[in-house]
């Protein structure tokens, strides 16, 4: 199965339905997990209402960080391997990381504000956030600078791994630096430091998000398969039928 | 929500508008591309 979905032709008529079922999972979920923590969730002790920016916040910092790791790992195998389909997903999933990262930082300003009392602080978490949204931007200008395909498929490649010294340093800054930002509530083979009735809607947004930025990377994928391969009899045929 | 309201529905709001934006945009690229391509052939 996966040396079928190496090959662009397979990857691009077998993610369509994918593309669907998860747009449906995703946009469904969701709607349930921002409904449930905008009208069910009572206001938190500390931070009052705004507890419920947290159900966007979270989901989109943990997946702007896990969409560079993706994108990393990918320009890794295109560089060892040559895979085409792994610079097809880092040329798709490059803006999105830079719109889910735009996300974190937009409702971790608007959720300072009441909670802090400032809209930014230069600290040590939120200044890495910011350099990764500048990271991802550059993925994105880098590639449109180059003009030949393959040379700046290895330029990309080569700023994202060299980029991901930054995932650490974002992980570990509320821990190494004396930080405003607060440590992780969550972590694996420690006590949650979250109430499940604030902790479910979080989970729900969480997964869900996955599921849907899951599907936008894919149907990204294929717009870049149709834009790459315009020449070639199997793209001329979807077109035909299409 | 008194006065955090703003800033929660403020955040909901932009949240919907980059969501909305990334999920449409694949479908339009799509259909740009199947309207040139139609275009093209056109021409000729």
């Amino acid at each position: 199965m996966f040396h079928r979905m190496a090959s662009p032709e397979h990857f691009f008529a077998g993610a369509r339905l994918w593309v669907f079922w998860l747009y449906l999972l995703g946009v469904t979920g969701l709607a349930i997990g921002s409904a449930w923590g905008l009208f069910f969730v009572p206001p938190e002790k500390y931070q009052g209402d705004s507890v419920r920016i947290m159900y966007l916040h979270v989901p989109a910092a943990h997946l702007a960080q896990m969409i560079y790791i993706a994108i990393a790992v990918a320009g890794a195998i295109h560089i060892i391997w040559r895979l085409k389909m792994a610079d097809v997903f880092m040329a798709a999933a490059a803006p999105i990381g830079a719109i889910t990262t735009a996300l974190a930082l937009i409702s971790g300003i608007m959720w300072g504000r009441p909670t802090w009392g400032v809209w930014w602080i230069w600290d040590a978490r939120t200044t890495s956030v910011l350099i990764l949204f500048f990271l991802f931007f550059g993925l994105v200008a880098l590639r449109q600078a180059i003009g030949r395909r393959e040379r700046a498929a290895f330029a990309v490649s080569v700023l994202a791994i060299a980029g991901a010294i930054n995932i650490p340093i974002i992980k570990y800054s509320v821990e190494w630096f004396t930080t405003l930002h607060q440590p992780a509530s969550i972590e694996l083979g420690r006590n949650i430091a979250i109430d499940t009735v604030f902790l479910l809607p979080l989970f729900v947004n969480l997964a869900s998000l996955y599921v849907f930025v899951a599907g936008v990377i894919l149907a990204n994928m294929r717009v870049d398969l149709v834009n790459r391969y315009q020449t070639t009899s199997w793209v001329s045929e979807w077109f035909r039928n299409n | 929500m008194g006065d955090h309201g703003i800033y929660v529905w403020s955040v909901y709001a932009i949240g919907l508008i980059f969501l909305g934006a990334i999920g449409t945009y694949p479908h339009m690229a799509l259909r740009r591309l199947k309207r040139r391509r139609r275009e093209d052939k056109e021409q000729r």
